[in-house]
This record gives structure tokens, sequence and C-alpha cells, in this order.
């Protein structure tokens, strides 16, 4: 499963993650995903460092937007093991 | 006297591996790439001109002759001169700096690497970001069983030193081994977390390349973990039994099979060029 984020916008970067632009996107990326089953109730998810990384953003946008899906009940967050897609997320994104 | 013969037998062989056969590789390598991969079609590839990836290798193939000829001398010198130690100084040590030498060119040209990757990322005007919503884990790119080896072999190697305490030789060590092998293995593991959740050096390389290069890499730095202790347990034993006449010879063989091996494995047919095309680098 991929995500793709377009970083296409006139708003300066700075200013992309100060109004959360780059957070929203990534959020919906994920519910997205969940929704038509790219990831599936209770897969893992990749490390904040790996998909910041990978996306060239900062790990405070990843974690930012993990966060936002944790309190949606989107996804969770297990000790030591990493973060998984919460067996509810379905029903969870369907409701908001 | 034929205890010498070998020794300089093998460490001939360490020469024309090293200084003569693996560059000979690399240089083969990259003519193929440049070759059937011309600027013309594959821009994104060249980050500097064909003029100066051609400076490049001039130098590359100049430092490996200078060192081939380099241990040609100390071969030559050996049997026609012959003398206790190498260069009346310490064999495993000349040994050891030889090597490092040997190794001079191609790290030379791995540095060039990064600065062409960062030049790389910097025209880079592609607006979307991609990456893959999985966790990469070790085992995905390495069986348990080659992990398991080298936790074992690290656990028997504290064992053998414990046990080799006991004896109580002037010339030993101790536990300093097991610190030297512990922090050997320390920055092997950083540099496998780093290949695998580390920034991407290559902006244009696919998902399955980037697989397989930490793949490679991460296999590689077992191995040469495991050969490391392996090679550290030996020269004890040899010194044990007062054998440690053959310790340069177990020292070159050594630095010959990480060599091997770290240019073993690397299938450049299998690498995706096609994203280095103009119109697919563009979207």
């Amino acid at each position: 499963m991929e995500i793709v984020i377009d970083i296409d916008d006139s708003v300066p970067a700075f200013a992309r993650t100060w109004i959360g632009n780059d957070i929203t996107e990534l959020v919906e990326q994920i519910k997205r995903a969940v929704l038509n089953g790219g990831l599936c109730p209770g897969d893992a998810l990749p490390s904040i460092r790996q998909l910041a990384n990978d996306l060239g953003l900062g790990g405070e946008i990843v974690a930012k937007a993990y966060r936002l899906l944790e309190h949606d009940s989107v996804i969770e967050t297990k000790d030591y093991r990493g973060t998984f897609v919460h067996p509810d997320a379905m029903a969870k994104i369907a409701q908001g | 006297m034929s205890g010498q013969i070998l020794f300089y037998v093998v460490f001939l062989s360490q020469v024309l591996l090293i200084s003569f056969f693996l560059p000979r590789q690399v240089l083969e390598r990259v003519r193929y790439v440049v070759s059937t991969y011309p600027p013309s079609s594959y821009p994104r590839l060249y980050p500097v001109s064909l003029e100066r990836v051609e400076r490049a290798q001039r130098n590359y193939r100049n430092m490996n002759l200078f060192m081939l000829v380099l241990g040609l001398a100390l071969v030559a010198r050996g049997f026609y001169a012959p003398s206790e130690e190498m260069l009346n100084w310490d064999t495993t040590s000349v040994v050891f700096f030889y090597y490092l030498l040997q190794w001079s060119p191609l790290l030379i040209a791995l540095t060039a690497g990064f600065t062409y990757f960062n030049l790389k990322r910097k025209p880079d005007a592609r607006t979307k970001r991609r990456a893959e919503l999985r966790p990469r884990r070790l085992f995905d790119y390495v069986s348990p069983a080659l992990v398991g080896v080298a936790a074992i072999v690290y656990v028997a190697f504290i064992v053998f030193i414990a046990y080799v305490r006991t004896f109580e030789f002037p010339w030993f060590g101790g536990y300093l081994n097991v610190l030297g092998i512990t922090v050997l293995n320390l920055v092997f593991a950083g540099t496998i977390a780093y290949y695998m959740y580390g920034k991407r050096k290559d902006p244009y390389k696919s998902y399955e390349d980037r697989a397989r290069e930490i793949e490679l890499n991460a296999k590689l730095l077992i191995f040469i973990s495991i050969a490391a202790t392996v090679y550290v347990a030996l020269s004890i034993c040899l010194s044990a039994f007062d054998m440690r006449h053959l310790g340069p010879i177990a020292q070159s063989l050594y630095f010959q099979v990480i060599s091997v091996a770290a240019f073993r494995g690397f299938r450049i047919d299998k690498v995706n060029f096609e994203v280095y095309r103009e119109e697919l680098a563009a979207t």
C-alpha cells in the first residue's frame, strides 16, 4: 500500500506545517487507505521516523498525524510493538 | 622458510584480488552503465557531467594501479630480501595498513558517490512524495537463521574469552576483545538501521531497488560480524598454541574473504534504471 503526498502548493513549506496541510493530507490518505481496503484492521503501520524520512517530511508532522488518527480510533499504538490499524477503524471513519 | 613462502603466496593473492580483479569489476560495471544507460536517455542518473565521471574512473584506476605496484614491490622485497618480519617491522601491521590503503580508492569513490546523491536531490522538482504504508523489519531482508548464527557466534566468543582468561597468558587482552567485537556489532547494527529507516540517498530509486540495497548491506554486515568474531578467536588460538607465524596468513585470508563478500551479491542487471529517464522523473 502506497501513500502519495502532493507538496505542490503555493503556500510555503513552513506555513503548510503551521496551517496543517501536510498533517491533514496524511490523515486523510491513511483513512482513505483503510476505507478502500488497502489497510486492514490489525495491519502494522511504518514507524514515525520511517514514514517521515520516506516522505521527506518532519517527524513532528507524522507524529501529529498519528496522534490525530489515534484520537479518532483509526490507529492504535501498542507499546514497543509499533502502530497498528485499530480493529474498529472502518466503523469510526464511517461515523466520523 | 616454507611458512614465509606460503605467507607471500597468500599476500600476493590479496594484492591481485583487491587491487586488480575487484577494481576491474567495478570499472566494468561503470562502463556497462554508461554505455547501456547514457546521459542523453537517463539524465537523472548523471548529476555531474560525463567528463567528471570519466575523470573519477581514471583516478580510481590509477590509485588502484599504484596500490597494485606497491603490493607487488612488497612481495618482491619479501622474496629477494627475506626478513623475519615484513619491512623489518611487524608483518601483521604491514598487512593491515596495506589493506587499508587498498580500500582507500573505493572509499574515495564512495565519498564522491554521496556527493552525487546530494546533487541528484537538488534538481528533483517532483511534487509528489511517495512512501509505503508498511513497516520495514529486519527479518524482511535477512533470514532469522543468519541473525541466529551471528548471535550464537557472539555468545560463543564471550564464553571462549572467559575460558582463555583462565590460562592467564601475559599477552592476552581479556575482555577487551569482547568490547571490540561488541562495538563493531553496535556500529553494524546502527548502519543497518540507517539503511532501513534513514533518509533516501537516491530520490529516484525504486522500492524494489531500495529493498535489495537494504538486504545486501544487512547480509554483508552480519556476515562480516561473524567473520570478524571467528577471525579474532582464531588469532587468539594461534597465539595460544605458539603458532603466531601463521597469524599474517590468517589475516590476509580474512581480508580477502570479506572483500569478496563486499563485492559479491550486487547485481547490476537487477537495478531498475527506468526511474532515471527524464520523462518518468518529471512526473
